[in-house]
């Protein structure tokens, strides 16, 4: 995310949870904070407490965010990639948003039906000596099961709305959601098993050596006369050892929802838009 | 694909129960950055640091990059750092830290330092790394921060070592990890006994005696890696010194410790160059000094030597040691009191007067960072230079951490002096000024190379200028000539020193060379016996060399 798409961001962010703009320029953002976002952002619980406890209402802080590293101002703090700030935002944002019933904004004169389409936004994440994390965005059309990867990225322009537009109304679908959810879990083990997996073979065999290190070491001590005491303290290191190295090298691959949602969408603009993708 | 592949079921419960009811749900918007953030925090590559973009305040030295890279890499998380001093060892080992933390696969940490670094720590890895670490002082930390800087000795005692011994660690670090050489102490076994998935041990000296130290450290880290203790001793032996023999074992330890040597850095070090002021007392001062040292009155030795020593760096120092002592222990009136009279009588100190007169001389602008041992002095030189026009800022290491980056920067955008005292020699970088003024001189070899380390270090562009102050025919004299000239610590950069000291069991230099002073009878006395301990020290730093582990 480069500074002016974090600027956007932000100025996003705030806006739409109700934050007043008091000044913005290039690379700046003075925000006065909500009651909600000041008792999420600004780390002053007691203050908050104290406010509830008396049946008044609270002030909220202004903030000053500079996400152009060069520039400074009085009372403003960096915000960029990595600053716990930005990162408590997003925590915010997901939390906040998980679940979504959408319609897409139709200008029409005549009646339009919208389909039903799930979409389920995931982070995949493999583990195995080392980790790296895939994101993927699948939507599935509830009446015909047609589905489409890249969904948000292709989405990104479509205006959606949480009450739907006037002469537009919805088709019921036929695919339970619950269902729907499931097929794109086997989608992706299909696709998971095309993938390169040179890395599994990888932590298994260093998995293996680590594991035959640690018998050799603990099997060697044994052998010599111990006292039963000190034998079972060996076995619990031994045991917490095999377990450090499970942690470490047994591989697995985790699907976890980033967020989910029907969305509500005419056939014109699903046809258009998959259409462009495949041209 | 031959793994477990888990599938998030919960998450579809949670999204029946929020569509089952009426309500809003997410606005596009929302639903939109949701998405961003976890595809922008979601890492998907195997390889390379990503940390580094997060820091985008820190700047990182190559061999700190590769050091890190090669710990999470090759070594995955399972790794003795062991760079020679100055190398930014706590650099590296936040930047392992702070990559794994990115990369989801560490959460609960506990960081085990010595007691008098666990508030830096602290700092560092909030300032530097954005990691918010606590320190350890309350009983309830331990389960309610996720990482946890502590003391050995404070960690291993009831009833914190229970509570430790019960939580499940992703991340363990030891700093001066030569401590648990010895796997018969409780220390060792409580390290080992920790439930750890990843770890790093940090130590400048992973051999310090014997070739067991490291057998040792080794399997805190990995057991079973280099054998058996028993297989290990018949095959390498106990003498480090045949280290060098097996090549066979280097290339194993090579595996699992990373050595950064300043000579290997790439670096290149400016230069030192040294220069002695000498200085001539007055008349008058060299009365006072003289009094003083022939007094054989009821001061004891150790007293009067520390007297001596505050007389050579300002009066008030002497001055206000003297009215300590006679405030604590009147008896001692007798003798110093007739001596504090004269020093009121002293005008300005020859040293100070010689401090304006080579500011004056330099090019106008020219920074000086200043060293005193003595609150005392610093107070009268800031004065003095004042009373020239020359503007000073003053720091102490007793400051808070954010007085001390304001002064920093005072001192950096505004003032031409810093004026430091020994206790300000840790924990600030001032390589913008290249030129430094040992006012007096620490009896520690150690202290004197922190002090120099302050500004000779990476990002010093210039040459560095040593001005060395000293008295004629005075202690001070003895320990420049016989101690720091012999022993070069001002031209090189003596990387193991640290290690010297602690081989020599000299625990205490400072101590180790006021007996010196204190117990010898004459002049020719003291200076044979300086010269044995140069000797001594300058042989130790050869013998070590030979002796390392790698070449």
């Amino acid at each position: 995310m480069d500074r002016h798409t974090l600027h956007q961001f932000l100025k996003k962010f705030f806006l739409t949870n109700g934050c007043q703009l008091i000044e913005e320029k290039e690379g700046l953002l003075h925000f006065l904070l909500t009651p909600e976002l000041d008792e999420e952002l600004m780390n002053r619980p007691f203050y908050w407490r104290y406010k509830k406890r008396l049946g008044q209402e609270g002030d909220p802080m202004e903030l000053t965010l500079l996400t152009d590293p060069n520039e400074t101002a009085e009372k403003a703090e960096h915000i960029h990639f990595g600053s716990p700030r930005l990162h408590k935002i997003f925590r915010l944002i997901r939390d906040s948003a998980q679940v979504a019933r959408l319609y897409e904004k139709v200008d029409t004169a005549s009646r339009t039906p919208l389909y039903p389409w799930l979409i389920r936004n995931m982070s995949v994440h493999f583990s195995g000596k080392r980790k790296r994390t895939e994101t993927h965005s699948v939507g599935l059309q509830l009446l015909n099961g047609q589905l489409e990867t890249d969904w948000m990225e292709n989405f990104s322009q479509v205006e959606f709305k949480q009450q739907i537009s006037d002469q537009c109304y919805c088709l019921s679908p036929i695919i339970r959601y619950q269902s729907g959810y499931q097929r794109i879990s086997s989608y992706m083990h299909t696709y998971l098993d095309t993938i390169d997996d040179s890395w599994v073979k990888e932590t298994k065999d260093t998995l293996k050596q680590e594991e035959d290190l640690l018998a050799h070491f603990f099997d060697q001590s044994a052998q010599e006369e111990l006292e039963e005491e000190i034998r079972e303290e060996r076995a619990a290191l031994y045991k917490n050892e095999l377990d450090a190295v499970h942690k470490r090298l047994v591989p697995s691959i985790q699907m976890e929802t980033i967020n989910a949602g029907i969305f509500y969408l005419s056939e014109e603009t699903a046809r258009k838009l998959f259409h462009k993708k495949e041209a | 694909m031959q793994v477990h592949i888990k599938d998030d079921k919960p998450f579809i419960d949670m999204m029946d129960d929020v569509l089952q009811q009426e309500g809003e749900t997410a606005s596009w918007e929302h639903f939109q950055m949701a998405y961003t953030a976890a595809k922008e925090t979601n890492i998907d590559t195997f390889t390379g640091l990503v940390a580094p973009g997060y820091l985008p305040h820190m700047t990182f030295h190559p061999h700190q990059l590769e050091a890190s890279r090669r710990v999470v890499e090759e070594m995955n998380g399972r790794a003795i750092l062991a760079d020679e001093v100055g190398l930014g060892k706590t650099i590296e080992a936040g930047l392992v830290l702070k990559e794994l933390m990115i990369r989801g696969l560490v959460k609960k940490v506990l960081l085990l330092v010595p007691a008098s670094l666990v508030n830096q720590w602290v700092n560092e890895l909030n300032s530097k790394f954005h990691i918010p670490a606590a320190s350890q002082r309350k009983q309830y930390v331990w389960e309610h921060y996720d990482v946890i800087v502590s003391s050995i000795d404070l960690a291993k005692r009831s009833p914190h070592r229970e509570i430790i011994l019960e939580q499940d660690y992703d991340f363990v670090l030891i700093d001066e990890a030569h401590k648990l050489k010895n796997s018969q102490t409780k220390n060792y076994a409580f390290i080992q006994s920790l439930k750890k998935k990843y770890c790093l041990l940090l130590t400048a000296t992973p051999v310090q005696n014997k070739l067991s130290d490291i057998y040792n450290l080794v399997s805190l880290l990995k057991p079973g890696y280099l054998g058996s203790y028993k297989q290990f001793k018949d095959t390498y032996g106990d003498d480090r010194r045949d280290a060098e023999e097996h090549h066979y074992l280097k290339e194993l330890i090579r595996k699992v410790m990373v050595r950064n040597r300043r000579g290997e850095t790439g670096l290149q070090w400016t230069k030192r160059k040294v220069e002695t002021i000498w200085i001539d007392f007055t008349e008058q001062e060299r009365l006072v000094y003289e009094n003083m040292q022939d007094s054989t009155s009821a001061a004891a030795t150790f007293a009067k030597i520390t007297l001596l020593r505050e007389l050579c760096s300002s009066r008030e120092a002497a001055y206000l040691s003297m009215k300590k002592m006679v405030e604590e222990n009147p008896e001692t009136g007798n003798a110093y009191l007739p001596v504090m009279k004269e020093i009121e009588k002293l005008p300005q100190h020859s040293k100070a007067l010689k401090v304006v007169e080579l500011i004056k001389a330099a090019p106008p602008g020219e920074k000086f960072i200043i060293f005193t041992e003595y609150r005392a002095t610093q107070f009268y030189l800031q004065w003095t230079l004042k009373q020239h026009d020359i503007s000073s800022v003053p720091f102490r290491g007793g400051f808070k951490a954010g007085k001390k980056d304001w002064m920093r920067e005072l001192f950096e955008k505004h003032a031409q002096v810093l004026i430091a005292t020994e206790a300000g020699g840790e924990g600030i970088n001032l390589q913008f000024c290249s030129n430094m003024i040992n006012y007096d001189l620490p009896w520690n070899p150690m202290r004197l190379e922190q002090r120099i380390g302050r500004i000779h270090r990476f990002g010093q562009k210039k040459d560095v200028q040593i001005y060395n102050f000293a008295v004629r025919n005075t202690l001070e004299a003895h320990i420049l000539e016989l101690l720091y000239k012999k022993i070069n610590l001002f031209e090189r950069v003596i990387g193991n020193l640290d290690h010297i000291l602690a081989e020599l069991q000299v625990s205490d230099v400072e101590k180790e060379i006021k007996r010196i002073f204190a117990d010898s009878r004459s002049e020719g006395e003291i200076k044979v016996k300086l010269d044995n301990l140069t000797a001594v020290i300058t042989e130790t730093g050869e013998q070590l060399e030979r002796d390392k582990l790698h070449g």
